[in-house]
């Protein structure tokens, strides 16, 4: 390919790109998911087509085999402590505080120095 | 489980609330349990959102599920709260089930520094991706894959 060639193919491909992102931050998922598909047949190495089409391509469902608590006493401890601790993240197992802070990472890392079984409920108390 | 024409519709179910546990002041509506397999993090509650197009979590919770800010194509996202800067991933999300089986969904997601607004479930990016219906009447939250 000759260099005014190759420089015609990147701009086209830019301005599809763009098209692709302008498409996205409308929320229109499925037209962007179209042009990429389309592009794809002219461009089928073009890392950032490919990467953005991976974004949206809507991949697997799988069944698991695994279920957890309704929430209910976490639930109950959220209401009856909601207004004392306001603005603290806290990690809860059953009405068992495993961790809170002003911030995620240190209600998670009180919880990491915890042992428990299952897995806890993460809460914002605003 | 729920059967259409007596075949499996859904093969999990769970309770919703019908309020942000978070914030009962917030928008109201269906709030369902999800977690995020391979972290250690733990569940959370996110509101299911037909209006939205994609998943968008909390910044915190963003950081402690281990998403980058900078991986991808940086795009803007229009929503009624305004403009968003961010990028659009593919992250697997489980959709937790008190009966039957649990779901885990590949769930495109719009990851953004500046979101504080709660979490929710969209829909393109992650609702139409699977069977779901709901009974007001016990609060429950039926779901399934398209091809049980």
């Amino acid at each position: 390919m000759t260099e005014p060639a190759m420089e015609q193919q990147d701009t086209e491909l830019n301005q599809l790109i763009e098209r692709v992102k302008d498409l996205l931050g409308y929320g229109r998922l499925k037209a962007a998911r179209e042009l990429l598909e389309n592009a794809l047949q002219q461009y089928p190495t073009n890392e950032r087509l490919r990467k953005l089409h991976w974004a949206v391509s809507p991949g697997k469902v799988e069944r698991v085999d695994v279920r957890y608590s309704d929430r209910g006493e976490e639930v109950a401890w959220i209401k009856a402590n909601q207004a004392k601790y306001k603005g603290k993240w806290v990690v809860l197992l059953g009405n068992r505080v495993l961790g809170m802070g002003d911030d995620l990472k240190t209600a998670m890392h009180m919880a990491q120095e915890q042992q428990y079984e299952g897995l806890p409920l993460i809460h914002l108390l605003e | 489980m729920l059967t259409l024409n007596a075949i499996p519709f859904s093969t999990g179910w769970a309770t919703y609330r019908d309020f942000d546990p978070e914030d009962r002041l917030r928008k109201q509506g269906f709030y369902v349990q999800v977690a995020f397999p391979g972290s250690t993090s733990g569940s959370l509650y996110a509101l299911l959102d037909t209006g939205t197009p994609y998943c968008v979590f909390n910044i915190a919770v963003v950081e402690t599920i281990g998403l980058s800010f900078d991986e991808g194509e940086k795009i803007v996202l229009r929503t009624a709260y305004g403009p968003f800067e961010g990028t659009v991933q593919r992250m697997t999300i489980r959709l937790i089930a008190e009966h039957g089986e649990s779901l885990n969904i590949d769930a495109s997601v719009f990851v953004t520094a500046d979101w504080h607004l709660g979490n929710f479930l969209g829909y393109t990016g992650f609702l139409e991706r699977f069977r779901f219906a709901v009974d007001p009447g016990t609060n429950t939250f039926y779901f399934g894959p398209c091809v049980p």
